[in-house]
């Protein structure tokens, strides 16, 4: 039997606490917007109290480290990754611990692969977001990450930033963070009519346009190495200009 | 002078420090409570790679480009015929607050040219991040650079109010020194660097008896060298490095390819490629002294006294070793294991919890992240060499070599069109003539460097 859930953080977790009540009935997981199957399926309805005891109940049984791994998962936006998180689940279970270091299973290796990538991805973006100040008193930031990252950048820049209102758009998962002094930093999805690009007037730009282009040693141009750290894909919200300064053999 | 051109002169001339690293200290704005906004992690974060590869971490400028000092191989030089400007305090702590409020920085990397004295200079710099740190309490990262020749006293001032403090030794021996930067005593640059190692390790101590006390260059000291401005051996420059990290306790050291910037008749030619293969083989050679326990005297010795060119420093350990191998996954301890080219730190870590809670057979290896391709011939698993066969030592290096192309990755900026480096010719005035073996010798210098440290 396969449970459908509505695709949720808070859905998939009660699949799984379903399946786990099921046994070895259910083999897996899948979508409410997954592609019709023949296979046997029964929707679970997700029960929003699902999170803390689901957390608790892993932490104590599993290891403390397995619900943030889910969670990290399940935000990578990876396909086809439900099942193999149920998986992990027993796994951890039956082991007393967190099966993450157990990279010989293939479901543990997807799993930590997806965390990895999603945290990797954070990591990237805590540096490259860039604010474009739109108004007197607010800063704006747009993205288009691979994974859902937002949830786990709201802290960082709330903390660093704290007197200074701002928004960051997730244009491609539709999603923002909003923040203003005095109150805590709120995840609320994007509107289309909100969505339009942000005209900018700041003159930071301009010194950090031109700051970015002195900074390059001539002699040690070398693209390879900037792709590497800052694919093309990434370059669309950022301020600077890599890749357009002089190229020492093409003169 | 408008800001853009200041910025732009100050920018250009800081760009040959190699420093970028915002890591070591973790802090938390605290809110409104705290002060002021910004924060530092642990990790570090880089903001962007500009075209040559190299992160940007911190706005990185000089307060002044102007030098009374004459050393040879910088740019700044007081004969050097360059555009010169300085920035206000004022306008730097407007500079560094508004591009981190748009999450351009971490924060400041101040370094100065010499103004009239260097306690002068000093003194201009606390000024600048006075105004940062207590007038708009600013907590985000800040590194700056010690002025050699300055006073204890304003050393002090900075260690309280930076997190990284750094001196930079320029080049790996005193003789290259007395020729190359014949302003700068070394006992100015050694006199800071032990000064800011006591001083942490007395605020160390302190925090173990009482809560609070004035912290000090919490996130350490670092260091910059050249390399190939003078004909100094790989070997004098990883003992010098290696003293450095065991005896000073440095976060970092730095390297730098020389950059011919100026013509001057005791540097190499201005047409000669900076030594960026050299470079990158000191870096692997630091990390291997920091993080897989080898000492300098094991990749470099004074008949092999500088780096490989064809493979890395570790492949080349592991093939002058090859009684020590293979070594079984099953069994061999952390160090063993570090110790196997394609086998890193994380690496180590994985295999070493996986193989508690279950058997690995060859084709996790890959999964543990793993560079089979490399430890194939240095690596047993189930009992078995994970190659076919084991060919002569001879044959595994050019198999392990770098070839264009496949290594080309790493993010230690190197090209692989500079291989093999093109040996600069070295120029008469060193003293007995050039040709780096006999200068190192007549250079006078003790092989353990500037800080006798091995």
């Amino acid at each position: 039997m396969y449970l459908m859930h509505d695709g949720s953080f808070e859905g998939l977790m009660t699949a799984i606490a379903v399946a786990l009540r099921e046994g070895d009935r259910v083999e897996g997981l899948l979508r409410a917007d997954d592609p019709p199957t023949l296979l046997p399926v029964e929707p679970v309805r997700t029960r929003p109290d699902i999170l803390d005891r689901m957390g608790d109940y892993l932490a104590r049984r599993a290891g403390p480290e397995t619900p943030e791994v889910l969670y990290h998962a399940y935000l990578s936006l990876w396909p086809d990754l439900d099942t193999p998180m149920l998986r992990y689940v027993r796994l951890g279970l039956s082991m007393g611990r967190d099966p993450g270091p157990l990279r010989q299973n293939p479901d543990v290796l997807r799993v930590k692969q997806a965390q990895r990538k999603l945290l990797g991805e954070m990591h990237l973006f805590l540096g490259i977001l860039r604010f474009r100040q739109a108004g007197p008193s607010l800063f704006v930031a747009d993205c288009e990450p691979d994974g859902r990252i937002l949830p786990l950048l709201g802290d960082h820049f709330a903390d660093r930033l704290w007197d200074q209102p701002f928004v960051i758009r997730d244009l491609r998962h539709g999603e923002a963070v909003l923040y203003r002094p005095g109150a805590d930093w709120r995840l609320v999805a994007l509107p289309d009519e909100k969505r339009a690009p942000l005209e900018s007037a700041d003159p930071m730009e301009a010194l950090w346009r031109r700051y970015f282009e002195v900074l390059a040693i001539p002699e040690r141009r070398n693209p390879l190495v900037q792709r590497t750290h800052l694919p093309k894909k990434r370059w669309r919200h950022l301020v600077e200009r890599p890749g357009a300064g002089p190229d020492p053999n093409q003169q | 002078m408008d800001l853009m051109t200041k910025l732009s002169i100050l920018g250009e001339a800081a760009r040959y420090d190699a420093s970028c690293a915002s890591s070591g200290t973790e802090r938390r704005s605290g809110g409104p409570a705290g002060g002021g906004i910004g924060s530092t992690a642990a990790a570090g974060i880089c903001h962007s790679w500009t075209d040559d590869g190299r992160c940007i971490s911190l706005l990185k400028v000089l307060l002044t480009n102007h030098c009374e000092y004459d050393c040879a191989y910088c740019m700044n030089r007081r004969s050097n015929d360059t555009p010169r400007a300085a920035f206000t305090p004022e306008e730097l702590a407007m500079l560094t607050i508004g591009f981190y409020r748009r999450n351009y920085i971490e924060g400041l990397f101040l370094s100065s040219g010499v103004v009239r004295t260097p306690d002068h200079t000093m003194d201009l710099m606390v000024r600048t991040l006075r105004l940062l740190r207590e007038t708009h309490g600013f907590q985000g990262y800040i590194h700056v650079k010690v002025i050699p020749g300055a006073s204890s006293e304003s050393v002090e001032a900075l260690g309280r109010l930076a997190d990284r403090v750094s001196v930079n030794v320029e080049l790996p021996s005193q003789g290259s020194l007395r020729v190359l930067a014949p302003d700068k005593p070394v006992e100015g640059i050694s006199r800071p660097i032990r000064y800011i190692r006591d001083r942490r390790e007395e605020t160390r101590d302190a925090l173990r008896v009482l809560r609070s006390v004035p912290r000090f260059a919490p996130a350490g000291q670092s260091t910059q060298m050249i390399v190939g401005a003078s004909p100094d051996r790989d070997l004098q420059v990883l003992r010098l490095a290696q003293g450095l990290y065991r005896q000073y306790r440095l976060k970092r050291v730095y390297y730098s390819a020389y950059i011919p910037v100026v013509s001057h008749p005791n540097l190499p030619a201005l047409s000669t490629a900076p030594p960026l293969l050299r470079e990158h083989r000191l870096y692997q050679a630091d990390f291997l002294m920091r993080f897989y326990s080898f000492d300098a005297r094991e990749l470099v010795d004074p008949r092999q006294p500088d780096l490989p060119v064809d493979v890395d420093p570790k492949c080349d350990w592991a093939l002058r070793h090859l009684d020590e191998f293979p070594v079984a996954v099953e069994r061999a301890d952390r160090e063993t294991l570090l110790r196997v080219p394609g086998i890193g730190t994380i690496s180590v870590r994985r295999i070493l919890e996986a193989r508690r809670l279950g058997p690995i057979r060859p084709e996790d290896l890959a999964k543990m992240g793993v560079v089979v391709r490399r430890a194939r011939f240095f690596l047993t698993c189930g009992g078995r060499l994970l190659a076919d066969r084991l060919p002569d030592p001879e044959a595994i290096r050019r198999t392990l070599a770098d070839v264009r192309g496949r290594d080309l990755l790493s993010p230690w900026q190197m090209r692989l069109e500079d291989l093999p480096i093109p040996e600069p010719a070295w120029p008469s005035a060193w003293p007995g003539g050039g040709g780096r073996g006999e200068a190192l010798a007549v250079a006078d210098v003790p092989v353990q460097g500037v800080f006798r440290c091995t």
